[in-house]
């Protein structure tokens, strides 16, 4: 087998994202989110000058942006440009973290309720039903209320808890249609096993609906953090975006000029959400050709 | 008993299916179907029927893929979905596809030779590489492919003709007691069925293979041989050798759709006007959704 | 320009673009169509026959494009076109009224959530406004014209069979007794006893309302049953075209020979040829 043989799906994925534009811009601007929130150590580091930036009373109150502190300070005399990073990437990884658990409950679900069909299915999909109907925004507060000072990873759990029926939705749908498909009849007279044909057949064709899944179940977490912190009821003393938020709502800071608090996480917010739905839609464009435009005959 | 004297029986196989909108919410494919496909002598049974008819239902459920409402399908003797281990074993072994779809029988992410390969596996026909690779070319050109155009490439990069050959390939490996074939030439261009259904013919006469042929087309039929069954409703309604059924038909419904099949000669135009209201008749209802075969209450 | 040519298309070539370059589809193709004729396009799949039409009815989407060539259409009482030459707006007038489409497939082309009869109305108002007032007796006359029940006006598509489909977009499309209706592979996916009855009613379009008609079809017992003429298509080009008994009978090119040499026939049995050498 050749290289050039072995990178060819490579080459393949290459092209897609060159043909895509959605694709290609919603993978660029969350590459470049994600490095600016693995940079904030060294962001941070930076501008404290070996001393910590986020800490209270680093720095004067309410300071105006300027050179040294571009964002300006906060209530407690917190650097907000350092702060806001920070939060950025405690905001994504809340979402990688709640992302992959309902991906992977959802795929779970999803594979055993599609492929083995009749009564499995029926009862694995009304358990997934009855979790989407609850509406999670209240039991999340109601959650909140009781869970003071919990971790990045106890959030993402609870996160979860309520994103992964999306995850396992579209994914069943998938698995419905890939299951009837001759290949995985040939498999299946080809006397391999069903956890072969669920890893080998269903799941490398799965892939892009999987990500489609992680990309949505990762965005909802995310902002149903903000939610719950933007009123006030964010649990932990984890400083998200959503905190930041609240707290310049609260403060009044965009009267005292300290407008980036309110400005930065919002615009960062934004560019996260535009970049996820990017990357949905281009996959979805993809990998699903009734969406593909139609080439003729 | 030999592989080779095994007989495939089907007793009473009735499939229904769940579908909304029919008057009594359900749609029989197959209506209590008997017939026995001898393995020696080996033969060629086609099974001719239209859309709907439930002719590949009945692959399937020769196949094991899908379990029938009542009725059984024995393979030796034994219900096919009571099989032990080796039992099991034995009958995939000796009973395989070839499929209708060339497109969809191959696993995109995959190149094609995988398919080769895991019937190697599976089957247990060699351990060594290089045996592998004898027996994939060797195979590849038994139906007429080069393997150095086929093996290492990706399904898309074939045509419908190479592929449907690669599974004729896979067969030939295999060396099966019976072949179920579904509608193998329905999606190939005029030349290259020509030249599937020689290879076809060709392996079942030289291995002793006996050949399921499913087929819509009576030309096809016609070209293959040995018996026929036409199947219509879900119902066999004509049986017989082909030279007998095709120019003797006695059902009526056989009558009509051999006067249906365009001649492929300007000088043997039809004359006579076809009755529109009995040919929609026979068409196939509009499609009826129909659910999952696996909730059907046994009776 | 002969006196009976309804469309005249000289060297058209179609291309498509892909990663590798451009691929011809059509490749210079010359090819008349007569007034009042049933012409058949074979060829096999990829021979550029489907292209032929969508680029004939100016359907072609990219990848696709025409790369050079004419298409003459000379539309009874009215002045000649060249179809590719044509702006839009024109084009619109044209479509229905003069030059009609059965597309292959029909099962997916009607609108699942209208009736029947609105369908039609949609397609004679939009195309046709002045006859508004003829609608009640027009559509369920062109029912029956092509051996429906006029109870199809009130029904949905899912509600009728795939054979009863095509011949409800059979009617539609000379509904405004257009002057060529281009019938891309008719009898795909159809039962033979229904292909038999879309052959039969598509020849009365021809006898009895003088709609002239290109029928494209991989199938050669479909050419052999229908058209007057017939124009073989290989690799983009139009090998052969004739008298559809002349070609047929002594076909002059080898691949015309071979494609109708490889269909298999009732009444003739190879099976007991023993000429034909087993593999092993």
């Amino acid at each position: 087998m050749t290289l050039q043989s072995t990178l060819r799906p490579l080459r393949g994925v290459a092209r897609r994202l060159r043909e895509n534009w959605k694709l290609s811009t919603g993978l660029v601007l969350l590459i470049g989110l994600i490095l600016l929130a693995l940079l904030s150590p060294l962001i941070s580091a930076a501008v404290g000058q070996g001393t910590d930036p986020v800490a209270i009373a680093a720095y004067q109150k309410w300071l105006r942006p300027s050179p040294d502190h571009w964002f300006g300070t906060d209530q407690f005399g917190r650097d907000l440009f350092a702060m806001t990073i920070g939060a950025l990437r405690v905001s994504l990884e809340v979402g990688a973290i709640a992302g992959v658990l309902s991906t992977v409950v959802g795929v779970i679900m999803a594979f055993v309720a599609g492929y083995k069909g009749g009564a499995v299915d029926g009862t694995l999909s009304t358990i997934t039903d009855m979790v989407l109907v609850v509406p999670s925004f209240p039991l999340l507060i109601a959650l909140s209320a009781y869970t003071k000072n919990v971790g990045i990873v106890e959030l993402g759990l609870m996160l979860a808890a309520f994103s992964w029926p999306f995850a396992a939705r579209t994914i069943r749908s998938q698995v419905l249609s890939l299951r009837a498909r001759p290949y995985v009849e040939l498999a299946k007279v080809s006397k391999l096993r069903d956890l072969e044909i669920i890893a080998y057949e269903l799941l490398p064709n799965m892939l892009p609906y999987i990500g489609v899944g992680f990309a949505s179940s990762a965005l909802g977490a995310i902002f149903a953090l903000v939610g719950l912190e933007v009123i006030g009821l964010g649990p932990g003393e984890t400083i998200d975006l959503g905190k930041i938020i609240f707290s310049a709502i609260g403060t009044g800071a965009m009267t005292l000029g300290a407008w980036p608090m309110f400005v930065a996480p919002i615009f960062l917010l934004t560019l996260l959400f535009a970049a996820l739905n990017l990357i949905n839609i281009g996959l979805e464009e993809v990998y699903n050709p009734r969406l593909r435009g139609v080439a003729g005959a | 008993m030999s592989a080779r004297t095994k007989d495939i029986e089907l007793h009473d196989v009735e499939q229904r299916f769940h579908a909304r909108g029919s008057a009594t919410g359900f749609l029989t494919a197959v209506h209590e179907t008997s017939f026995t496909l001898r393995s020696d002598p080996p033969h060629i049974v086609s099974l001719v029927g239209q859309s709907g008819s439930g002719k590949s239902t009945i692959a399937r459920i020769i196949l094991g893929l899908q379990r029938p409402t009542s009725g059984t399908v024995t393979y030796g003797g034994k219900d096919i979905f009571k099989l032990s281990r080796a039992e099991y074993d034995d009958y995939r072994r000796n009973v395989q596809p070839v499929f209708q779809d060339p497109y969809a029988i191959f696993n995109p992410v995959y190149r094609v030779d995988r398919v080769l390969r895991t019937a190697i596996k599976k089957f247990g026909l060699t351990k060594s590489k290089a045996r592998a690779q004898e027996l994939m070319e060797e195979s590849l050109r038994a139906v007429k492919l080069d393997p150095a155009q086929v093996l290492g490439r990706y399904p898309h990069q074939l045509s419908g003709g190479q592929r449907q050959r690669i599974m004729l390939a896979r067969v030939h490996m295999l060396r099966p007691a019976f072949i179920i074939a579904d509608e193998p030439v329905s999606m190939l261009d005029a030349q290259v069925r020509k030249l599937f259904l020689d290879i076809l013919v060709d392996f079942q006469r030289a291995y002793g293979m006996t050949t399921l042929f499913i087929t819509h087309d009576l030309s096809t039929v016609y070209y293959v041989g040995g018996d026929v069954m036409v199947i219509t409703k879900g119902r066999v309604v004509e049986r017989g050798p082909v030279a007998q059924v095709m120019h003797t038909p006695s059902h009526s419904y056989t009558k009509m759709l051999l006067a249906s099949v365009p001649q492929p000669d300007p000088d043997k135009r039809w004359t006579d006007r076809i009755d529109i209201e009995e040919a929609d008749r026979e068409e196939a209802a509009p499609e009826v959704p129909t659910s999952d075969p696996a909730r059907v209450p046994r009776p | 320009m002969p006196d009976d040519a309804l469309v005249e298309i000289k060297d058209l070539r179609v291309h498509y673009r892909t990663t590798q370059g451009d691929v011809p589809a059509v490749d210079g193709v010359d090819l008349t169509v007569r007034r009042g004729e049933i012409l058949g396009i074979a060829g096999e799949s990829g021979s550029g026959k489907s292209t032929l039409a969508v680029a004939l009815l100016r359907l072609l989407r990219a990848p696709g494009y025409v790369a050079g060539g004419s298409i003459d259409f000379h539309p009874s009482g009215q002045p000649s076109v060249d179809l590719l030459a044509m702006d839009e707006r024109r084009l619109r007038s044209l479509r229905w009224r003069s030059l009609s489409y059965l597309p292959q497939g029909s099962m997916n082309s009607m609108n699942p959530v209208m009736r029947v009869g609105e369908q039609f109305r949609d397609v004679i108002l939009e195309h046709a406004p002045e006859r508004r007032n003829q609608l009640a007796t027009m559509v369920p006359r062109l029912l029956r014209q092509v051996g429906l029940d006029e109870g199809v006006v009130r029904m949905y598509p899912h509600e009728l069979s795939g054979g009863m489909k095509q011949r409800v977009l059979m009617a539609m499309s000379i509904a405004l007794e257009p002057d060529l209706v281009v019938a891309d592979e008719p009898t795909t996916a159809l039962d033979v006893t229904i292909q038999r009855v879309i052959l039969q009613s598509l020849g009365d379009l021809r006898d009895e309302f003088g709609v002239t008609l290109v029928v494209i079809s991989h199938d050669m017992g479909v050419h052999a049953q229908l058209v007057d003429r017939v124009a073989v298509m290989y690799e983009g080009k139009v090998v052969e075209v004739g008298d559809v008994r002349q070609v047929f009978k002594q076909p002059r090119h080898p691949y015309t020979r071979s494609l109708i040499e490889s269909i298999p026939r009732i009444g003739e049995a190879p099976w007991r040829d023993e000429k034909r050498s087993p593999v092993a």
